[in-house]
């Protein structure tokens, strides 16, 4: 019975990566942009399980990693007119940057320090845009419209690929031990640095990929929407949505957050269309329910019912 | 420009408006002292506060400064509910589970508030108007709000210094076990403790509605100042807390006068990463078990 299971579950999920592949040649546009916006979520929710997921440093402000990344993509083509796929990579460099330059202090804060901090990095990036000082740069509250000229297919394929690496590197943290020391540090901090682990570097490193996943999934974001300003770019909701779907789908798991993504996308999408006001509480709901019925994600809870083999590489 | 005056200016209304983010971040500081929880829905108390006062002058025509006692009773039975609920479930887990929950009940309240009091900025136009204070004009809504927060901390003080259950909050942020075992029911001290910062915060909404516009999402601001205040006084310090909050309110007007109002909003990001740097406990930080 189980062993049925689990086949059913690799099915499904070559199916699903297959359906993935060629979803912008075979759907209409509004599915293919749906199909789109999940793969947008995965990479969101999959980049920052990296640090929270692995190290359980939550991060409340992951939106601000993905907000400098739209940036950093939107000013090199709009002010530079870079070719685009340097431009998505500088979307993901300037974030892995800024997130190394943030780290550097922040890091060392622990539990709730770390996560209001984070709170708080997220908003003052956001002021800090829309200040007349960076007004040269990041053209303040006016924001930036600019025309990437790239087909909606060549965006698709680089988010696809986007995901595909960050899954892949989530895969390669959690068998390696590199994941292994990440997940000491979740444990027991000060037991993983009496043993000899470097832990701020270490964090550090989780940080940077985190942030530089965050930073390339904004950058080619950025011109699919063909505009970036402070308010929507920082908005808080980009943070709440992954680490929701992140929660759902198993934090610290290879394959929660793909799972998070794509159930809660197709939700996201009906919320949309059915209660546009509350859309933002539904995830509320949804948070504080996860936390007291299903702590540990529908992966995790797969696992504990041997639907999916107990193991860290998914 | 003369800048000498300007400071001078500065400081004095930093003395109050810091006063009143006191009243806040006292609040928060009793929460995390005695159940080890960051309280992320603490803004939304402020907000549910603020518009409390809002709609009771609007819709029903009560005096606002009535309205701080209301609203200090209704967050107080309301704080009570949430945390019976929700809250104590969490007790005693992972720091995880009590940000990710206090984080999900946040994003329900200000979702809602916007959904139902849209997303249109208010303000309750009830003290106008501005008195002369050691050569300086201030707001009379910043002196009443002075006068609350130093009568409502002053209340605290003598309740948790002179009163059994004031006693039993201090055993149990102390530690919470020994105090079990002592025959303090902590789940109750517990509740009391929350019920009582989110009383704390919706006066000061009151105030606050009265002082400078509100919206639905304003609790986040208040939370991340309050947070700075009681990272900068030392976690779960009430006393730490009310200097924190005069000498943020003081960085804040200053930041405000001196480059640009909007600024003032990066204060407690730059007070943060300072503290966390420079002292990570705190000016009066206790020791972490």
């Amino acid at each position: 019975m189980n062993r049925l299971i689990k086949q059913v579950g690799l099915i499904l999920l070559i199916a699903f990566s297959g359906m993935m592949v060629v979803a912008p040649l075979v759907f209409d546009r509004a599915d293919a942009t749906l199909a789109y916006l999940i793969l947008y979520f995965i990479a969101l929710a999959s980049s920052w399980n990296i640090l929270s997921g692995f190290t359980g440093y939550i991060n409340f402000g992951h939106a601000a990693f993905m907000g400098v990344g739209m940036y950093a993509t939107a000013i090199s083509i709009a002010d530079f007119s870079l070719w685009w796929p340097v431009s998505w990579i500088l979307g993901g460099v300037f974030a892995a940057t800024f997130a190394l330059i943030v780290g550097l202090p922040v890091l060392r804060t622990k539990g709730p320090y770390f996560a209001i901090t984070m709170l708080a990095v997220a908003e003052g990036t956001r002021v800090l845009f829309g200040t007349r000082y960076m007004e040269p740069i990041t053209r303040a509250g006016d924001g930036i419209a600019f025309s990437p000229g790239i087909s909606f297919q060549t965006k698709y394929y680089g988010m696809l690929v986007t995901v595909a690496l960050c899954v892949w590197v989530s895969y390669k943290i959690s068998t390696s031990q590199f994941g292994l020391r990440l997940m000491a540090i979740r444990e027991d901090e000060e037991a993983a640095e009496s043993m000899g682990i470097n832990s701020t570097r270490l964090k550090i490193s989780a940080f940077t990929i985190s942030a530089f996943f965050a930073g390339l999934a904004g950058g080619i974001h950025s011109t699919f929407l063909h505009y970036v300003d402070p308010f929507h770019t920082f908005n808080i909701q980009f943070t709440i949505i992954p680490i929701v779907m992140a929660v759902f789908g198993g934090v610290g798991t290879v394959l929660g957050p793909v799972i998070g993504g794509t159930v809660l996308q197709v939700l996201n999408d009906f919320i949309w269309a059915h209660f546009l006001q509350l859309n933002m509480a539904v995830f509320g709901v949804l948070l504080a329910a996860l936390i007291l019925f299903l702590p540990q994600g529908l992966l995790e809870w797969m696992k504990e019912m041997r639907w999916v083999e107990k193991t860290r590489k998914i | 420009m003369d800048l000498l005056p300007v400071i001078y200016n500065a400081l004095i209304v930093g003395i109050f408006i810091g006063s009143l983010y006191g009243l806040i971040a006292v609040g928060l500081s009793l929460v995390y002292g005695v159940m080890r929880v960051v309280n992320i829905a603490h803004g939304e108390f402020v907000m549910l506060g603020a518009f409390l006062t809002f709609f009771g002058w609007t819709l029903l025509g009560i005096n606002p400064i009535i309205s701080i006692v209301i609203a200090l009773v209704v967050l107080f039975f309301f704080g009570a509910i949430i945390h019976q609920c929700l809250v104590e479930r969490v007790i005693g887990k992972p720091m995880l589970s009590s940000l990710m929950l206090t984080f999900g009940i946040s994003i329900l309240i200000w979702n809602t508030a916007q959904a139902i009091f849209t997303t249109n900025i208010k303000a309750v136009s009830y003290l106008g108007g501005s008195v002369t204070f050691l050569g300086v004009n201030i707001s009379k809504s910043y002196i009443l709000g002075f006068g609350i927060a130093a009568l409502l901390v002053a209340a605290l003080f003598a309740f948790l210094k002179f009163t059994k259950w004031g006693k039993a909050i201090r055993a149990t942020s102390q530690n919470d076990e020994v105090a079990l075992v002592c025959g303090i029911d902590t789940k109750k001290v517990r509740t009391l403790a929350f019920a009582l910062g989110a009383a704390f915060a919706g006066s000061a909404g009151s105030v606050i509605s009265m002082t400078w516009f509100i919206f639905p999402q304003m609790g986040f601001n208040y939370l991340a100042k309050a947070f700075a205040i009681i990272v900068l006084g030392g976690l779960g310090s009430i006393p730490g807390a009310l200097i924190g909050s005069l000498i943020y309110g003081a960085a804040e007007s200053l930041t405000g006068q001196l480059l640009e109002a909007r600024m003032s909003q990066v204060v407690p990001f730059a007070i943060l990463a300072t503290i966390l740097v420079v002292k990570p406990s705190g000016l009066f930080g206790v020791r972490e078990r």
